[in-house]
């Protein structure tokens, strides 16, 4: 089962370049598990102590507030997750559940940190991942933030 | 005591600028084609005055004793030195830069040590051989190198770097030392060469490093295959 994976890493762009064995390599530093359909991986608010690859499957990043289930965005393979949490040493800040029957590859903390700081090539590509991730994230807030503003400025158009 | 005088304090620490290969006041030296470039630093680098330590797993534990170098595949004749056999080998030194993957360069560096050349020779190397894959005592730890690269004048299994005995941390008892590519090329800890046909992706090349990593090609030199 792992060799399929080591074969099918290579295709996910970050890992472009890897071989099957440099991949195997890649799944023998953490935990290949498989997760069924509604399976919570992570919460919101715990701790973070290991980061998940996303091999199979599809993944829904989630928060509930006030009884709203509010879906962030769905993790598909090749997408890393919880890694900024882990990193900066912050709690979860959504949770994480299997769509579909879904396997992942889990880093723990120490494995993570220990990829990152022995391979360069790989950190790079993380990191820039990681920050691509953030920035769309802070375009999406603005966006939200100008079309709030210009509905409340109907609204007010409309009330005077 | 300071940073500052730790730092001044390391035997490794540059404190001067580099020299230029008319400076190197060494008979029979080889001077490495790249250290006479008016610009020395490749394109995306750095100059280092330390010695900085990088390495996939650490120094692994070699046993002097029992230490042995070994030339393999496409050869003649399979050769297996221990190290006494190895440092009885015609010796050369080299003077040469030195340019690390992670945009760290340390210029002005005088190895000691066997040439590639002499162990290819020795071993009677077939035609049929267009790559070497260098084998290391950590976990198995390989890279690939195209001969031609290999075979340059200025590479050697080196044993000593500026004079002294190269510490484990930088690779030693004996490292290979290819001035002309990045330095993961430049195997440390190294136990034997295979001579191949076919390129076989070493370990940092199986993850999406550079097949050959020549520094100063490609822009930003060869890196990585992504």
């Amino acid at each position: 089962m792992d060799e399929n994976y080591a074969e099918l890493m290579p295709s996910f762009p970050l890992f472009k370049g890897f071989t099957a064995s440099g991949a195997k390599r890649l799944l023998d530093s953490g935990e290949i598990k498989q997760h069924e359909a509604g399976a919570v991986l992570l919460k919101e608010g715990d701790s973070a102590d290991f980061v998940l690859l996303v091999l199979t499957g599809t993944l829904e990043v989630f928060v509930d507030r006030e009884g709203q289930h509010l879906v962030l965005t769905e993790a598909e393979p090749g997408d890393v997750l919880g890694e900024l949490a882990v990193l900066c040493g912050i709690p979860r800040s959504a949770s994480v559940r299997a769509k579909n029957d879904a396997a992942v590859l889990e880093w723990s903390d120490e494995a993570f940190r220990t990829l990152l700081l022995r391979d360069p090539s790989l950190s790079q590509r993380i990191f820039r991942e990681a920050l691509r991730t953030l920035v769309e994230k802070e375009r999406s807030l603005i966006d939200s933030v100008i079309d709030a503003q210009e509905e409340a400025h109907k609204s007010y158009s409309a009330d005077s | 005591m300071s940073f500052l005088d730790t730092l001044i304090k390391d035997p490794k620490y540059q404190q001067q600028g580099p020299r230029t290969p008319e400076e190197i006041n060494e008979p029979d030296i080889i001077i490495s084609p790249d250290t006479r470039r008016e610009n020395r630093i490749p394109p995306g680098q750095t100059r280092t005055k330390k010695w900085p330590v990088l390495d996939a797993h650490g120094a692994p534990p070699v046993d002097l004793a029992t230490w042995k170098f070994e030339v393999e595949g496409l050869v003649e004749k399979r050769l297996a030195f221990s190290l006494d056999e190895f440092l009885q080998l015609p010796a050369v030194k080299v003077y040469s830069d030195f340019h690390c993957v992670t945009r760290w360069s340390r210029l002005d560096n005088i190895w000691t040590g066997v040439p590639t050349r002499e162990i290819a020779k020795l071993a009677g190397v077939k035609p049929e051989a267009k790559f070497v894959l260098a084998l290391a005592y950590d976990h198995g730890w390989t890279t690939n190198v195209p001969v031609e690269y290999f075979l340059k004048e200025d590479s050697l299994f080196a044993f000593l770097h500026d004079g002294a005995p190269i510490e484990p941390e930088h690779g030693g008892p004996v490292r290979l030392i290819i001035p002309q590519l990045y330095a993961w090329k430049s195997a440390k800890w190294v136990r034997g060469v295979r001579f191949l046909a076919d390129d076989q992706a070493g370990f940092w090349e199986e993850g999406g490093y550079h097949m050959r990593g020549n520094p100063w090609t490609g822009g930003d030199g060869e890196r990585f295959r992504w």
